[in-house]
């Protein structure tokens, strides 16, 4: 008999949606600062 | 070279989503355009991946609604198309960019391989984690448990364990040349070690008494789910190239940061 | 030869760093006494977890021993490296006129028989603890298994020492980046040892012992040659 529950499907679909998004936000986030902090130039806090 | 940059590695490096201690959190009240101007740094994402992100959108839309549900799995049998496209993503493109750029590396010296080999560890990280819970997702309903010890599954873990091992290891090393070979070595070692523990856990299971299970492969697929399992091969394979490249220019940004005030910096 | 003081080949030049490592250990008993006493509280801490009418004694033992070889062997291999930066003693070393790969053979060398030193007593402690009754073939067997996990062990665990000793986590680390190399040489040695025990020896031990072998030789081999990338220029 076939397990008829799509639950687990949606739970992954939307489990690896949140890992790659997750993922390229912390990207974005790190370059932002990154790019902040050198503009205020050598020795910044 | 870059040798006394006491700075830390609190927003370099490794870490995921989490990020490192480093700076405290500072509030969005800076005006937006401030912030990049003066770097030359190239801004991490591009029309590559906005291209990746609409091709993995398409790829979601066809398999949730436009894919015939499969009669034996179930719906269960959809999650294939997010976990081997990741599996084959994370073992055969991440790893193995890994691996090699590592050997070129201790052969040619070019501080560009190893950050490809480190980029490529991070970003096949996030892909490792997507097949680890994937798995799981699609085992619990099939085969009525969530980890069952199979061989595919239990090598991923591991392979997931060493790249996080090797992340760990480029946090703690400072000296960027030093990182470097460390790093090199390391990932050298783990490209052997990889058909080891497919031996180990192929071993493991033929020489142990096992459940019979329900094998993933589909040998004659009907041509709807094909196209699907093309479309999502095709679409995350793009979302891991502009993925590296956006790492890799955080990589670049990050590093020229830490030359810009590395003498200076306090610690 | 006449005794001009000629550069030794690997070999001698090996054993000569293997000679004073086992001699620093043999006058001081540390690191030895302190794995000897790990490996027996933990087999006697395991004995005390174990539920005798749940499993079978020869269901744990096989584990037991295998995971003090690993927790043992890993206290063993973190001392190495780390006695070599008192003073930056390796530096003396690595000046010397003799090969890298020499160093790395004679500190891996030291390492073996100290980890096969700790083995002498880890297996006698878990054999009587879990009442095993083993033939001699089975021990000759189970020595031979032994001895093959602890290359394997030896191999990436000195060089994964070597580079720990230099990083900010230091002896930390060394666990971290081992024990995923440690998987396929600990899961074929314990999967050896249950069937060694259980007195059922067969093709099955064979296909673990040759998975083991050919780990030592890939992994002896890689790690003598990649010991060189890690030293500084």
């Amino acid at each position: 008999m076939p397990p008829r529950d799509a639950g687990y499907a949606y739970a992954a679909y939307v489990a690896a949606a949140l890992i790659y998004a997750g993922y390229a936000l912390s990207i974005w986030w790190r370059w932002r600062r990154v790019a902040r902090r050198s503009t205020r130039g050598p020795g910044a806090p | 070279m870059g040798a006394t940059s006491n700075v830390g590695v609190a927003g370099h490096g490794a870490g995921g989503a989490g990020g490192g201690a480093g700076a405290p959190a500072r509030d969005e009240s800076a005006p937006p355009g401030r912030d990049r101007a003066p770097t030359s740094a190239p801004r991490p994402f591009g029309a590559l991946f906005w291209t990746a992100v609409a091709a993995v959108g398409v790829t979601y839309v066809r398999a949730l609604a436009f894919t015939p549900v499969e009669a034996l799995q179930g719906p269960a049998q959809k999650i294939f198309y997010l976990h081997a496209p990741a599996a084959f993503t994370a073992l055969y493109l991440a790893f193995a960019l890994m691996a090699i750029s590592s050997v070129l590396y201790l052969w040619l010296r070019d501080p560009k391989l190893d950050r490809v080999a480190a980029c490529s560890a991070e970003v096949g990280l996030a892909f490792t984690t997507v097949v680890l819970i994937t798995g799981p997702l699609w085992a619990k309903p099939v085969w009525g448990t969530w980890w069952s010890g199979d061989a595919r599954l239990t090598a991923t873990l591991f392979l997931w364990l060493i790249i996080l091992g090797y992340l760990v290891m480029r946090q703690a090393v400072e000296d960027r040349e030093l990182r470097a070979r460390y790093s090199a070595v390391l990932a050298i070692l783990a490209g052997l070690l990889v058909p080891f523990i497919h031996l180990t856990v192929y071993l493991f299971r033929t020489l142990h008494p096992q459940p019979i299970v329900l094998k993933p492969s589909a040998p004659s697929m009907p041509a709807e789910m094909a196209v699907t399992f093309a479309l999502a091969f095709v679409a995350f394979a793009l979302l891991f190239v502009a993925l590296l490249r956006a790492r890799y220019r955080l990589a670049l940004a990050a590093e020229a940061r830490e030359e810009a005030d590395g003498s200076g910096g306090p610690n | 030869m006449t005794p001009v003081r000629e550069m030794p080949g690997t070999a001698g030049a090996a054993w000569t760093i293997a000679r004073k490592d086992l001699m620093v250990e043999l006058r001081t008993r540390v690191a030895f006494l302190a794995a000897a006493v790990f490996a027996v509280l933990a087999a006697a801490i395991f004995f005390y977890a174990w539920d005798p009418t749940a499993v079978s004694a020869l269901d744990l033992a096989p584990g037991v021993l295998w995971v003090i070889f690993t927790f043992s062997g890993l206290l063993a291999l973190n001392r190495s490296f780390g006695a070599e930066l008192t003073d930056r003693a390796i530096d003396a070393l690595l000046v010397a006129p003799i090969s890298r790969e020499a160093v790395f053979l004679g500190k891996a060398l030291a390492n073996l028989i100290f980890v096969l030193g700790v083995l002498v007593v880890t297996v006698p402690a878990v054999v009587l603890f879990y009442n095993v009754s083993m033939s001699w073939s089975a021990v000759a067997a189970l020595a031979g298994v032994v001895v093959l996990a602890a290359v394997g062990l030896v191999s990436v665990g000195t060089l994964f020492s070597a580079m720990a000793v230099n990083t900010r986590l230091a002896e930390l680390l060394l666990p971290t980046i081992a024990l995923p190399f440690l998987v396929p040489v600990v899961t074929s040695a314990a999967q050896a040892t249950v069937l060694v025990m259980g007195g059922r020896p067969g093709s099955g031990v064979w296909e673990w012992i040759k998975l083991l072998t050919a780990f030592d030789l890939v992994f002896v081999a890689a790690c003598t040659l990649a010991y060189p990338f890690t030293i500084e220029r």
